[in-house]
């Protein structure tokens, strides 16, 4: 498929904190992203790292306690079908319409527990021809009439019966089905998956991903996939980003990160990866330490006191410079210094 | 349906035959009778009782038996005949005695009732969507007072500011002019003059009470994920508070109802002593006083009883409200 010149959504400087007893944790700590038209961006991290956060603050769903203090998250959409500007997300009354549209109805979104994203009063499909009816503007009987098809679309068997269904009456992976049907039933250009399959078994799981790839070719539509399972990056993603401690530490296409990773973050990461066969009769490598709490970010580069390549004298004094290898692949490690054009 | 409302009666026939049980024998259980009050006051006039007298008297009014005896004769008469007996200290019939202050009570109450939720409602919505505004810590904060206030305190304040500034008590829900005369728009104006101060007074804790439940229920549902996601797909702020977390902060406010009903009949023993409302409370306060075994207990059945109907009815709402809920083996 051929790329637009601008990407569909572009996150730029983004800065989200918590305010806690203990002062303000700075979740999301400078983040750049850029999701294509058409194309899998996937985000992958350790818990913690601000990915859901950042998921969150593109649709302005930060909850009480937190804000996003600086940054842009810049909606090309209009611009790329031609029917209207660029505009910055986040300039955006929060309570105006054309939030309201965006949500719902230009970016579609799915998240981790699937049976506690429904209300366990009304059932699934009063759910989703609600949804229908404030994007699409159809009457009661023709909204219905969809969410049929929707239904059915996202393989839940008998739909003109489980249409009327409570979300307590379904299982996990038929109520993510369900939330997907109401995610895309205004044909959004992109859908933000918030680990959508964390809380499902793994068949279900298979299910769920074959799922969201079918559709996602069907409707030409972005996906920004949020996850912390490198087996659901390998089998999904077109471009990965790699966040540590509310940052983004690198970026590659899929195939160049899993065979070649830049950062010792990401290569850590992918040698803790169990492998059948392999990892027989041995420990399973993991990365030293623990994620710190973003309270008390280490100083210099926020890995070092866990990173096995860590310069000292440098690594724990000086931010990283964030190093660019060009086609899209960057890190932010001293290590490359001399090897990109640094930014 | 109709097989879960059977047990549902059967079982309440049982639990209102376990609450006689139980209320007649802890009215029974101060030392003496009512023959033994009517003694010590005839005693305090000067007029010493025979032995005889006392006899007569305990056998005019079914008091020589043991206390299974008198049970018995009792409760088979409530049963068979629907007699709740009679009233010693009024000397007529039970029912006589409570049917005519009914209806004030049930009037009095039910109006309170109605404003107590018409206020504390929006109130509880506005200082839950608004944590931590200048407007919730108002709300919060005068919530404490009305709270932490008996009822009967603010009526004897009402009482006290009544005589100083206008040399009157403020009692009854009539003036003695308009209490006999037929109904027209005069007695009623003068019964809205006198209505709103038992309804501050009774209303004040129950409005505190339920902005507080209210709050604390929507605060729970506001965190939940189903309104993240809700807003996600774009459901504009008015209807996703009204369609989704309102919904389920309803429940234990149908909950309530169960206990709601018999505070409508009883009214508020204590502020109704104080200020001589028409009520039931001060009757049931005076008839446990006098020993006047059968007024007391039937007054607590008639509560009783509608408490358990209450019950029922809120379940019966619940189950309607909430699908999750099933009500028996149905479905």
């Amino acid at each position: 498929m051929e790329r637009p010149l601008q990407p569909l959504l572009e996150i730029s400087g983004l800065h989200t904190g918590f305010d806690t007893y203990d002062g303000r944790v700075r979740a999301v700590d400078g983040v750049d992203l850029a999701v294509h038209a058409g194309r899998t961006l996937c985000v992958v991290g350790e818990s913690g790292c601000g990915k859901s956060v950042t998921a969150r603050s593109i649709l302005r769903l930060v909850e009480d306690a937190g804000s996003i203090d600086a940054g842009a998250i810049t909606w090309h959409g209009d611009a790329n079908d031609g029917t209207g500007e660029p505009f910055d997300i986040l300039s955006l009354d929060p309570r105006g319409k054309r939030l309201q549209r965006l949500r719902g109805g230009d970016i579609g979104m799915i998240f981790q527990e699937p049976a506690a994203s429904l209300l366990p009063l009304r059932t699934i499909g009063a759910q989703l021809v609600e949804t229908l009816r404030i994007h699409t503007g159809l009457d009661k009987k023709a909204a219905r009439a969809r969410a049929v098809e929707l239904l059915d679309a996202v393989g839940i068997p008998d739909p003109k019966r489980r249409i009327d269904a409570y979300p307590f009456q379904l299982s996990g992976g038929m109520c993510q089905r369900a939330m997907i049907a109401i995610a895309l039933c205004a044909n959004p250009s992109l859908l933000i998956a918030d680990e959508p399959t964390t809380a499902l078994d793994v068949t279900t799981q298979a299910r769920i991903l074959d799922l969201i790839r079918s559709l996602q070719a069907e409707h030409h539509m972005a996906v920004m996939f949020i996850t912390h399972d490198l087996g659901v990056v390998a089998e999904l993603a077109d471009e990965v980003a790699v966040m540590y401690l509310g940052r983004v530490v690198e970026r590659a296409p899929v195939d160049e990160l899993f065979a070649d990773p830049k950062h010792p973050y990401t290569k850590a990461l992918l040698a803790s990866v169990p492998v059948l066969g392999r990892d027989r009769g041995r420990d399973l490598p993991t990365i030293p330490g623990a994620v710190p709490s973003p309270l008390h970010r280490p100083s210099g580069c926020s890995f070092h006191p866990r990173c096995a390549a860590a310069v000292a004298g440098r690594c724990d004094t000086d931010a990283p410079p964030e190093v660019d290898f060009g086609g899209g692949r960057t890190a932010e490690c001293v290590l490359y210094e001399t090897e990109g054009a640094s930014t | 349906m109709v097989r879960y409302l059977g047990r549902r009666t059967l079982y309440m026939a049982a639990t209102l035959l376990a609450i006689s049980l139980m209320v007649f024998v802890i009215i029974s259980l101060p030392p003496g009778d009512y023959v033994t009050a009517l003694q010590a006051k005839y005693n305090v006039m000067g007029q010493g009782l025979t032995a005889a007298d006392v006899a007569n008297l305990r056998m005019r009014y079914g008091l020589d038996g043991n206390l299974l005896e008198q049970y018995w004769h009792w409760i088979t008469r409530i049963v068979l005949h629907g007699d709740l007996g009679m009233s010693f200290e009024h000397s007529k019939p039970v029912e006589e005695v409570i049917a005519p202050r009914l209806g004030w009570t049930i009037a009095v109450s039910l109006i309170t009732l109605l404003v107590t939720w018409a206020l504390a409602f929006p109130i509880g919505v506005y200082s839950a969507v608004k944590q931590h505004s200048a407007g919730d810590y108002a709300v919060t904060t005068v919530g404490f007072l009305g709270l932490a206030t008996p009822n009967f305190l603010i009526a004897l304040v009402f009482v006290y500011f009544s005589v100083t500034w206008f040399g009157t008590v403020p009692s009854g829900l009539c003036s003695p002019e308009w209490c006999d005369a037929a109904w027209n728009l005069g007695k009623l104006l003068d019964l809205l003059g006198h209505l709103w101060i038992p309804m501050i007074v009774i209303g004040t804790g129950g409005v505190a009470g339920l902005v507080r439940i209210i709050r604390n229920n929507l605060l729970d549902e506001l965190r939940r994920p189903y309104v993240t996601a809700a807003r996600a797909r774009g459901v504009p702020e008015g209807p996703l508070l009204r369609r989704y977390p309102l919904r389920v902060a309803l429940n234990p406010f149908v909950s309530t109802i169960g206990w709601v009903l018999p505070l409508l009949l009883v009214g508020d023993i204590v502020v109704g002593q104080i200020l001589s409302l028409p009520t039931l409370g001060p009757i049931l306060l005076g008839a446990l006083k006098a020993q006047d075994m059968y007024l007391a207990g039937s007054v607590i059945m008639v509560l009783s009883v509608v408490t358990v109907i209450g019950t029922l009815v809120s379940d019966l709402l619940l189950g309607w409200l909430d699908p999750r809920i099933r009500l028996g083996h149905q479905r």
